[in-house]
This record gives C-alpha cells, structure tokens and sequence, in this order.
C-alpha cells in the first residue's frame, strides 16, 4: 500500500518535471518515435504507437491540455520521418575493386589515417567522365599535401568496407553511409595517381583550410608525443597517436577529450567572451562575439556530431539574452538533438551521437544528485560531480559499444578537463594568431606542448594503476536500456532513501555492467570467426578457459584482422587473457592475426611445433610470445594440451619431419581433436587428404574442413568413416582460390551433414552440453539444434 | 496585434520555460504566480485608495488618513517588498535578470484582473527610466513588462509617451521630502499620445509614492482623462511599521475589553 503510494507520488513528480520542460519533452518523443520505427519489428511497433496515441488523445480530450496532442503529433511524425526513408543514405554506385577515375573537390584538409596514408573526403563531380550525383568518399592517398577546395583528378581502386560477420565487430560502412560517404578509393599506388587542376569551394571554409594547414605545420614542430596529443585534443585528429598510446588514453578513461566535443566549445566560448571583455548587457554583441569564435572552431575541426550538437546549444543559449529570456539547458539540447536527427535520423544509433548527448545531458540531469551524494567538504566538490554525472551516464554506452569500463575516468577526469581548457584555449589563441600573421604564435603552441605532455603523462599514470579499468562483456541492449532508465529516476526514487542506499544505487551500475553476459555457463563453446579467407576458431570450456585456434590474417599483410575482428569479438565477449593460444601453421591467414594479437592480449600459453623453426612467420610468432612472457609449448602428436572434467583437448596430428619446407607447410598442420562428453570437435587447419586418411580412427561430430574447402584437401574415405552432424567451411567472401571446392560441397548435400559457411554465415558458435549441439549464425539464418 | 504578441509570448514560454513563482520560488507548471501565492494576493488587506499594503481590519494607511492626497485615482500593489520577491526584483532592475520581466507582467497581469475588474484603461505605460541608467542597465526593466502586460490585457503601450528627461539620483537613500524635490521636473508626457486616456501606470515598488506622484501629475498635465497605478510590490516603510503596532495595540485593548 506504501508502496503504491510512494510510486504515485514518484510518478506525479515526474510528470510535473516533465511539463515544466516542453520542449525538451516534445524532442524526446519525437526521438521515441524515431527509435520505434528503426528499431522494432512493424506489428510491435504499431502497437505502441497505437496505445502511446490513444493514451494522449484521452489525455487531450479529459484535460485540453494542448502539449498531449503536440506529443501526439510528434510521435507520429518521427515514425513517418524515420520510415519514410527519405533520409536514408545513397550508397556509393561503383562496387567493390573497381578501378575509376574520379574528378572533384576534396572538402577538408587530409589527415593521417596510419603512418604513412592521408586521408580526405572528397565531394565527385564526374566520374570516369559522366556527370556523378551521390555521396562523397574517402580518399587515402600517401601523400598529405591535400587542402580543403584542391580540384582533383583521382585515379583508384573502390573500396566500400570489408563486411565481417562477427559480434563486436564494428559496421565501418554503416557509419560512413550515415555521415554522407559512400565508400573508400584508395589510391596508394603509383605516381600519377592524383592530380592537382585548380582550386575551388567555399572561399571561407578555403582561407580556414589553409590556417589548419598552417597550425598543423607549426605543431608538428613539436615533439611527437606533444604533436599527438595537441592534434587530438585541439583538432580531434587522433591518427598521430600510436595504437599503444591510444590504449593507454582509453584505459585511463580520458579518451573523451579527444574528440572535439562541448568541453571544448565552451571553453572556447567563456574564453572568447571572458577575453574580449563584451559585458553582459550588450546581449547581441555577445551572441555575435561568441559565434563568431565558436563557428571559427567549427570550421576549423569539422563537423562530427558532438561539436555540431554543442555549437548549436552555444547558439541557443547565447540566443535567449536578446529575447530578454533565460537560457534554458534543456530546451538547447532538445533544439540541438532535433536539428540534427531531422537532418539525418540515422545519427540515433551512432555511437558518437550518444556518447555526446548522453554525457551532456548526464551532466545537468545527475548533478544536483551526486552534489548531494559527495560529502560535505569534499574540495571542488563541483568539478567531481560533474565528472561522475557525466561518466556515470555514459557507463552503459561506452560498455556497450566499446567493452570497456574505466573508473580511473572519474578520479581523473577533473584534473585533464582542466589541463583540456588551458590547451584550447592556448591552441585557440595561437590559431587567431596564425590568422593575424603574428609571429608569437610559435611561443603559444611551445606552451600548449607542454600542457599536452603533462597531460598524456597523467593519464598514463593514471591507466597504470591495478583494478581500475576493465573490459567487459558486450551488455544485451535491454540491459543498457534498463540501467538508463534507471538513471534518469534515480533522483526521483532516491528521494526516500537514505544515504547508503543511493550510494548502494549508484554502485550497481557498474556491478550490473561487470556480469559476464553472453558467456555459457558449464557449456564448451566451439566458434569459428568471420576472417574472411583464413581460420580463426575461438573455444570457451565448460571451466572458464578461453582458446584461440590460430588467428586469421590477410595476404595484404596488415594486421587489422586482429585489431578489429579478433579483438573486438574477443572484448566483446568479455575475454580479459586468453589461456592458450595454438598456432596450426605458419601461414599468413592462420598465423598473422595471432603474432599482431599479441600485444593487445596478455596470452599465458601459445602452443605450436617444433618442426616449423626454419619458417619467417613462425619465427616473428616465436619472438612476439617471448615479448609478451607467454609460455612457450612444442606439441607432438598424441599429446594431450589441456583436460578439464570431462573435457579435454589433445593434438591429433602433428609434423613428424624435423625440418619442414615451405611447400610442405599445409599438409603438416597441428591438428586438434576436442572431445566432451559423448561429443567430440576436429580441427582440422590446412590438412591435406593423406594425413587425414591417418585420422579414420577418431569419431568427431563436427568437423571444420580442411583448406578452406579445396578439393586437395578433401579425403571421402575419412568423412566416410565420421558420425558427422555438422562442417564448418572457414572461407573468405569472393576469393580467389574458388574455395570451397565444388566436390566438397556436393559431398555433404549428397550425404544430407549440415554445411556452414563463415562467408554466408558469418560467425558461427557450437553450444555443447556434452550431449547435445547447438548452433548459432551471426547471420541469423541457422539457429538449430543438431 | 495583441493577439499575435500573445501567441508569441507563449512560444517563448514554450522554447525558454520558466516556473519559478517570483513570489516564494517554488516549482509550478507554468509561468507566473504559484497557486498558495495567487490565493495570497486577493487576500492581502490595501489601503482603499493608495498602493500600500496595511494590517487586517485597517481601511486606510497612515498617510492617506493624514490627508496626503495622491493625483492618481487608486493605486494596487500585490505584495509586501520583502524576501524572495525582494530579491527578484533587485535582480531584475540591477543584476541582468531581464528574463524575470514574464513572470512579474502575469503577476501584474493577476493583480489588474483582480483589483481592478471594472476599470477601462485604454494606455499601459511604464515608469521611464533616464538615458544614463538605460545605459548601465542595458534594457527598460519596467517596459519589459509593460510589453507583455498590454499584449495580455488587449491594451496598447507606448515606451515615448512618458519620459523621463532628465538624470535622477537614487531614491532609496533619500527622505520623503528630498525625494519630492528631487523628482520635480523630471517626467515629461507626451500629450498627443496620452490626452484624453484612461491610463494604467506601472511600477516594481511602491515606496513613498513620490515617482507615482510626480509621472501622474506629468500624465493629468498633458491632458490624460485618468490614471490609475499598479505595483508589484510595496514597501513596509518605518511610519507604518509604528502604525501597524499602534494599531496592534488598540486592537489588544479593544480585545480585553470584551473578556
């Protein structure tokens, strides 16, 4: 009954505070109905509508209030905008490799996107000669003498985002589709490959353009961790930094000031006003001074979602002085967050847009909640709360989106918000003064090197300290939603409660982020990751101990497969070390993703054989172990490499010859047989049918095929002589090898065995109990048990 | 007009929300007075003919009584100029908070409505304020709501048709008299814009009623038919602090007497 009552009595506060924000109500409803019409499946989603429309109409026909039926509308017209698909974006019309000849205009100055490629976006106006409307695209070139407004002629090969099917794994196309892109030309090659015929575009955003190029060049005068860090947190530019620094920013939670966001346009504001001296009365002058310098910012960085969002709160803001009105914080962010997302609703499920909006939304919202929570004389007691306010908010999105959790964030993030200003500011300064052509600005950017250092050196001490930072595994969704509902009635509910309690409440945030969501308990999970064309298989036991059977990898030779499939599904997972690693054989697309793994992953096993010692691939493995203090294991055949309970792992073929020659290298793959109960895995790596007509003794259920498929891996007598339930073909998209070969694939419909395929797929993971399999696509096409 | 100034005026609520009360500072949906502090306002004792606020059971303030006439007809004032609406008030006149003029207009807007039911007024004007402080301040705080108050009650408002035309010293230091000398001269209307109106003059704060007296006696000179004054507030002055206690007393005589 008391119950009830307090929920009453919470629930009328709540529509009291609702009504006292219209605005900021109206945006969030629109918002809802664009959520609704993206997220949901139709029927379910109607329904919603239908009941959320019915209860505002009674709403409207019981009260007259006029906001219900606004609400209403609102509601209905994000659905309609969001459906409609007016705003979806264009995809780039040329497909994947095809070589074109592009004329345009490039629309920013380039930017390092590695060590030795620049990168711009660049706005086509012909191509291969024909008149060309559609989005723009993203140019990488070697070199990095490219301005905003240089009229181009570029030669390259397309390059639209390789599409993995992998949990975690980020969809780079997607987010480029939002913003406008179509694709990626790469142009790296060859001399001639780009050529400069004029200048064009916006004279202003020209002048701009050159000032950037300007302030870049004086910067990187400076050291080059100084050069990194001010290029990140002046122009959001984090190319310079090396991955490692990048992870150290990111553990040490401070990651945030760099990207360009509201810290630094109000400090760029209060600045400006602050030194120009315009006083209070003259309101209009102080919205011109202030844009003045804001959109000089603007233009200077670029446009992502988080500058544009507090560009136009500082307009807003700025804007109720000359009404005569108060600058309502609410009413900027709801006017901000619809300019936006009617420009392009898609930017909702973004993880930039969220972080930003959360985190300042978070700010305002929480803040008087924590000042009341921090103790009494806590020194800079605002500074703290702001900074939990913030962090806390955004806790669930950074878990969701990056498996990351970071207290070291909150204890530092007052001192770097600080040093943030001053670098800014500084940066700012010598920028104007770049303008004027003032020789003093060299001092300025000397200073704000300094600042840059001592700020990167914080944090590296701060990502240092034990048990402050964490990954996690990937939250569900309904997980991330219930802890933000959470939040915002947090100051609602914890009225009635005592003070512990709330502390208790604001600590099982993080608890509830620390679950291991996703993993399956007392079950040996069998998966093989979407590498493309190589083999990646990922082995969770029933005990907790994480495996990785070898770790893909390109014939191009990067090591992204590691950096963003392996990792990420591995952090996505909530994997913290991997137990053992095994590498079948030193080839490039089964041992590349595993040496690039290394540093990113503590690993405490990595098994291999003796016999490939002569090999390059084998050797540069050998040494990154050595580097990271992982145990080095030579296996032989019939050794049994790890026995749980009832499960164990042993090597069922291993290279007999000591020494083993290039061409020999597949044939001679270490492979594993992963028995469980009644239910037994083989992997297989790049076995060849001779040495696979020495296995017939074994009785495996699921079975990955050797060599990606091809046909001289392919043995009929010994999938004869297997109770086979399932096979995994771990082949890459459109490759080159016609893997898998057509005999395989005929074999196992004539046989009537389930065949998976990584390529049409995606992911696919192997849930046994021991007695039963289970399988799951990432796909979604097969979710079955066998 | 009016109508479109009034649809206006509600966007701006709408976009730029405020629901503090300017009287007690509690939280209301809506803008303008809360309800305990509207319920307030029509139960507040005025003296019958003058803006000043007196003690239950009291007809006429002290200086009314005494016989000092005030050119205007009846004046009204909302409430006693003390506490946060005090404070409001200073910040709005002196600290930058023009946004407060919205509230303070529906507040006046609920005391016209209230006090003065069957009046015609045909003119809002604002007490003006000198070049000199307009500077300083940076916007007419009385104009403000002069604005908004015309647009709710269907009236026009003129920010020329009363000047103030030339510098003034800072009343609230001076004495009753001082203030009556020093304001002499100082209002000048503008006849071909305020003769033969009914005109309803307003003001923050009712002190002495010297400010009053001299804009009216400006406006009856330019050929206005009537003037009428409304206040936000009005001052608690030392004479009637004494005359409320004199009053407390004979009420305490009275009183025993009975028993």
């Amino acid at each position: 009954m008391k119950l009830g009552q307090e929920a009453k009595q919470i629930l009328f506060k709540m529509r009291a505070a609702a009504r006292r924000q219209p605005f900021c109500l109206l945006a969030a409803v629109f918002i809802l109905g664009l959520f609704l019409a993206q997220a949901l499946w139709l029927p379910a989603c109607l329904c919603i509508i239908i009941g959320g429309a019915c209860l505002l109409l009674l709403e409207y026909a019981y009260k007259k209030s006029s906001l219900a039926l606004a609400m209403f509308c609102l509601l209905i017209l994000g659905v309609i905008w969001m459906a409609s698909g007016i705003t979806e974006p264009k995809a780039f019309i040329a497909g994947d490799g095809q070589e074109v000849k592009l004329c345009g205009t490039a629309l920013e100055n380039s930017q390092a996107a590695n060590e030795d490629t620049g990168a711009f976006r660049f706005k086509i106006e012909k191509m291969n000669d024909l008149y060309y409307r559609g989005p723009d695209v993203i140019v990488y070139y070697r070199d990095n003498k490219i301005y905003y407004g240089d009229k181009l002629i570029v030669f390259g090969t397309v390059w639209r985002g390789d599409k993995y099917g992998n949990p975690g794994s980020f969809d780079y196309l997607r987010s480029l589709q939002v913003s406008g892109i179509g694709g990626t030309v790469s142009t790296c090659y060859g001399d001639d490959a780009l050529i400069k015929v004029g200048i064009g575009g916006n004279p202003l955003l020209y002048a701009v353009g050159k000032i950037r190029a300007k302030l870049n060049t004086a910067i990187d005068d400076l050291p080059d961790l100084q050069s990194a860090v001010l290029k990140g947190v002046f122009l959001g530019e984090k190319g310079e930094l090396s991955k490692n620094q990048r992870e150290i920013l990111a553990n040490a939670g401070v990651l945030s000031v760099f990207a360009v966001s509201g810290l630094h346009i109000t400090i760029v504001l209060m600045a400006a006003l602050l030194l120009t001296g315009v006083s209070y009365r003259y309101r209009f002058w102080r919205l011109l001074v202030g844009m003045f310098f804001v959109v000089f910012y603007l233009l200077l960085v670029g446009n992502s979602p988080s500058v544009l969002r507090a560009a136009l709160m500082a307009a807003f803001v700025l804007l109720a002085p000359c009404f005569n009105e108060k600058a309502n914080f609410y009413s900027s962010i709801a006017f901000a967050a619809f300019v936006l997302l009617v420009y392009q609703p898609l930017q909702l499920f973004q993880a930039g847009f969220l972080l930003s909006f959360g985190a300042a939304f978070g700010l305002v919202y929480l803040n008087n909640f924590f000042l009341r929570l921090l103790p009494l004389r806590l020194p800079f007691k605002h500074l703290w709360s702001v900074s939990l306010a913030a962090g806390l908010t955004v806790m669930p999105l950074v878990a969701y989106y990056f498996y990351k959790l970071s207290f070291v964030g909150f204890l530092l993030m007052p001192f770097i918000n600080i040093l943030a200003g001053g670098v800014v500011v500084l940066a700012m300064f010598s920028a104007l003064l770049l303008t004027l052509s003032l020789p003093l600005y060299s001092f300025c950017i000397a200073a704000d090197g300094l600042l840059c250092e001592l700020l990167y050196r914080i944090s590296a001490w701060g990502a240092q300290l034990p048990f402050l930072h964490t990954t996690v595994a990937k939250p569900p969704l309904a997980v991330v939603f219930i802890l933000i509902c959470f939040l915002i009635l947090l100051p609602y509910i914890a009225e009635f409660w005592s003070r512990r309690a709330k502390v208790f409440a604001v600590l099982l945030i993080p608890v509830c982020l620390l679950l291991p969501y996703g993993s399956n308990c007392g079950k040996l999970e069998v998966s093989f990751l979407d590498v493309g064309q190589g083999l990646c298989v990922y082995i969770s036991t029933p005990g907790g101990a994480d495996i990785l059977y070898d770790g893909g990898g390109s014939f191009s030779g990067s090591d992204s497969i590691a950096e963003y499939v392996i990792l990420p599904y591995l952090q996505c997972r909530g994997v913290r070390e991997l137990d053992f690693i095994i590498s079948s054989h030193p080839h490039i697309d089964h041992i590349g993703g595993l040496t690039a793994l290394m540093p990113y992953i503590p690993v405490k096993k990595a098994v291999t054989s003796r016999s490939f010692c002569g090999n390059d691939l084998q050797q540069q493995f050998l040494h990154q172990a050595e580097a990271f203090n992982a145990q080095i294991i030579f296996a032989e055949a019939g050794e049994i490499i790890f026995k749980e309970n009832n499960l164990t792992i042993n090597v069922v073929c291993a290279p007999s010859l000591q020494h083993i020659k290039d061409e020999g290298l597949n044939e001679n793959s270490l492979a594993v047989l992963i028995s469980y109960g009644k239910q037994d895995f083989l992997l297989t790596g790049d076995l060849g049918s001779e040495q696979l007509a020495d296995l017939t003794s074994l009785e495996a259920e699921v079975i990955q095929i050797s060599h990606h498929g091809s046909a001289d891996g392919f043995n009929k007598r010994f999938y004869n002589s297997q109770p086979l339930l399932a096979a995994v073909v771990p082949v890459g998209r459109k490759n080159t090898f016609g893997h898998p070969a057509k005999i395989v694939t005929d074999y196992f419909t004539d046989r009537d065995i389930a065949l998976f395929r990584t390529d049409l797929d995606g992911a696919l993971s192997f849930i046994c109990n021991g007695k039963e399999i289970k399988v799951q696509s990432f796909s979604g096409r097969k979710e079955e048990f066998l | 007009m009016s109508q479109h100034k009034v649809f206006a005026n509600r966007v701006r609520q709408f976009v730029w929300p405020q629901s503090r009360c300017p009287v007690c500072g509690s939280l209301h949906n809506g803008c303008g007075l809360c309800d305990q502090c509207h319920e307030l306002l029509t139960k507040q004792n005025l003296c019958l003919h003058c803006p000043t606020i007196i003690p239950q059971g009291t007809v006429l303030c002290r200086e009314c009584a005494l016989g000092i006439k005030n050119p205007f007809l009846q004046g009204v004032s909302g409430y006693v100029y003390e506490g946060r609406l005090r404070n409001n008030i200073l910040n709005f006149k002196y600290h930058n908070k023009s946004e407060l003029h919205r509230p303070l207009a529906l507040l006046l807007r609920e005391l016209v409505e209230q006090r003065l039911p069957y009046q015609q007024f045909d003119l809002v004007l604002a007490v003006p304020v000198s070049k000199q402080t307009m500077e300083r301040r940076g916007y007419n705080h009385m104009q403000l709501v002069a604005d908004i108050l015309a647009a709710e009650l269907k009236l026009s408002t003129s920010p020329i048709a009363l000047r103030r035309v030339r510098y003034t010293r800072k009343l609230n230091k001076l004495n009753r008299s001082e203030r009556e000398k020093e304001l002499v001269g100082a209002f000048n209307a503008d006849s071909k814009r305020v003769f033969g109106k009914n005109i309803l003059l307003i003001d923050d704060i009712f002190t002495t009623g010297a400010t009053a007296r001299a804009c009216t006696e400006a406006l009856l000179a330019a050929g206005s038919k009537s003037v009428y004054l409304a206040t936000i507030a009005s001052a608690v002055l030392q004479s009637n602090e004494k005359y409320r206690k004199q009053i407390d007393k004979t009420r305490a005589c009275s009183d025993s007497l009975k028993l």
